[in-house]
């Protein structure tokens, strides 16, 4: 499974670019990101290709900072794909905590990332359906 | 035109004598409780007022050291109330009172009542907090005193304020001028003039609020009446220490009830005639529990001209401020360390915090900005929207009023060295 990068920040202008230009100044990729607002503060959810480096970045300097495994999901065939991976989660009673998704350069290859709390086995329960689950290393890759 | 003229309009020399009188009795009395007997206040030897100068101060650590009963000079079966700060975390400040004492209370708030043009004929609706807090059951007996019909409603509730002020034809109010602009906002909103609508309201007694001369032109403008400034505190009974008179230049406070001082806050040195300074006071009349030179960390200025009411007891000017951090939001007293102990016993918040104060309408705002500390961020809203609303909570719980909580990343409050300012006041007066 592959590792998502938490961020808490204040709801204020500039802080995305503040905390950006800080991991990609030291040469980490930005392979996608959201926030998660909620009133005066928020959460900036990012995925990188070095998640691991990128957390201690932030760290350092001096971010309340987060990291959690996230399902990512390549997805072939559009929209269908995602309907699948829905369709899926309603079935099983899986809830859906956070998602966001992107395009990659590969033509008809779509990631979408899914947090979700429960349950444990999780990869096992979408890789079974016959979906391709990412690790770290593959968004590397990418 | 006076409730005890013989009191009120008292030449100095008598007053001073009757003061001088009561010290020593004070002296006396005040001697039999645990905390002055330790300061050994018996051999201290009063023989004109400026002695009194040579005492020790009595602080509101003081009071908090000697919970519950060190101040305390006469028995238990005594003292028939007792009055208290707020704070459930740190030790409350408790004040008790004998027969004696209520009713010499209640005698001074009558007196300003009747000082403001209160009478018999009068309907008075009492607005402001009853129980542990003074306001409300000090002026309630007052009224009651005096003979007015008296309405307690005490705070809150806007709609059934207004509609007992019109069913009743309520001549005085007694109410915190922010709650009074709140009230003037809602009548304006739907529509309805006082003038018109309340005919009979005349008074307004603003107190437990430091308020400018701005806000009161404001109440007085709206509802049409005239506007009286009340200065009290629970150590010396809570409300009908100082009031303002029919000439509203200064607040006349009652010298035989209380001997004060304006010194400086640093050097406790009486302060230059005209000068502002920290007002003392030592009560003159308290029988279950006399206070000797409490600091009362108000800043005021002594007026010693004669007055056009004939009133010989001196005024104070309107309260500019305070010496110490004390915040005062809606009538309630809140100290910075109320909160900081509640952000201490916090598990995911940090030990910086800032407390800004704003005007929101008419009303005071107060904004807790934290850190959020972290080690306990995991990466979701949800946990941290918990801790905001705990936080709340229990600065509610502690403070009386409901703060907005504002969790701020790691880092970002910065702290001056030396001594932090952790108050940002930013109200319109």
């Amino acid at each position: 499974m592959a590792h998502q990068i938490s961020l808490f920040v204040e709801n204020k202008p500039g802080k995305l670019n503040a905390v950006l230009t800080s991991i990609i100044g030291k040469k980490i990729d930005i392979k996608a990101f959201m926030i998660a607002s909620a009133g005066k503060f928020g959460v900036i959810k990012l995925l990188v290709d070095e998640p691991f480096k990128a957390r201690e970045i932030l760290k350092d300097a001096g971010h309340a900072v987060a990291l959690e495994e996230v399902v990512v999901v390549e997805i072939t065939e559009m929209p269908q794909g995602i309907q699948d991976i829905t369709g899926l989660f309603a079935s099983k009673g899986i809830n859906i905590e956070n998602a966001y998704g992107f395009s990659t350069r590969e033509k008809s290859k779509s990631l979408f990332i899914i947090e979700t709390k429960e349950p444990s086995n999780i990869k096992e329960v979408v890789t079974a359906k016959g979906f391709n689950v990412l690790s770290d290393a593959q968004i590397y890759a990418l | 035109m006076y409730w005890d003229q013989a009191t009120e309009t008292m030449s100095r020399d008598q007053l001073e004598n009757l003061q001088l009188k009561r010290m020593k009795e004070t002296l006396n009395r005040a001697a039999k409780a645990p905390f002055y007997q330790s300061l050994g206040i018996a051999d201290y030897v009063i023989k004109d007022l400026s002695d009194i100068q040579k005492l020790p101060v009595t602080t509101k650590q003081d009071l908090r050291d000697a919970y519950p009963y060190g101040m305390v000079c006469t028995p238990l079966q005594e003292i028939i109330r007792l009055h208290s700060s707020s704070g459930t975390t740190g030790i409350p400040t408790v004040v008790y009172h004998s027969r004696e004492d209520i009713q010499m209370w209640t005698e001074l708030v009558t007196r300003c009542m009747y000082m403001i043009g209160m009478r018999p004929d009068d309907v008075f609706q009492n607005m402001i907090g009853y129980g542990l807090f003074t306001g409300g059951l000090g002026l309630h007996y007052g009224a009651e005193r005096l003979g007015c019909l008296t309405i307690p409603t005490g705070p809150g509730n806007t709609k059934r304020q207004l509609m007992f002020m019109k069913e009743f034809d309520v001549s005085v109010i007694h109410v915190i001028p922010s709650y009074a602009l709140h009230l003037a906002d809602t009548l304006e909103a739907a529509g309805i003039n006082p003038k018109k609508e309340i005919p009979k309201l005349k008074s307004a007694i603003l107190g437990a609020e430091p308020h400018s001369e701005e806000t009161r032109a404001k109440i007085e403008d709206f509802f049409g009446i005239d506007a009286f400034n009340s200065y009290g505190l629970s150590e010396m009974n809570g409300p009908g220490v100082a009031f303002e008179c029919q000439h509203r230049q200064g607040l006349h406070l009652w010298e035989d009830a209380f001997f004060f001082e304006i010194v400086d806050p640093e050097t406790l040195k009486p302060t230059a005639p005209g000068q502002r300074g920290e007002l003392i006071m030592t009560t003159l009349t308290r029988q279950a529990m006399p206070i000797i030179r409490y600091r009362t960390k108000d800043l005021t200025i002594r007026i010693t001209a004669e007055c056009a009411c004939g009133r010989t007891h001196q005024r104070i000017e309107r309260i500019s401020g305070r010496s110490d951090d004390m915040m005062i939001l809606k009538g309630v007293n809140i100290f910075p360390i109320q909160i900081e102990q509640i952000l201490i016993g916090t598990p995911g918040v940090g030990r910086n915090y800032q407390i800004m104060l704003q005007s929101k309408g008419h009303n005071d705002h107060m904004i807790v900005k934290v850190e959020v500390d972290p080690s306990i961020f995991i990466g979701d809203i949800s946990s941290l929207e918990k801790l905001r609303g705990k936080l709340t909570r229990e600065l509610r719980d502690e403070i009386l009023i409901t703060p907005e909580v504002d969790l701020c990343e790691p880092g970002s409050i910065t702290v001056a060295q030396g001594k932090a300012v952790r108050v940002i006041d930013n109200r319109e007066s």
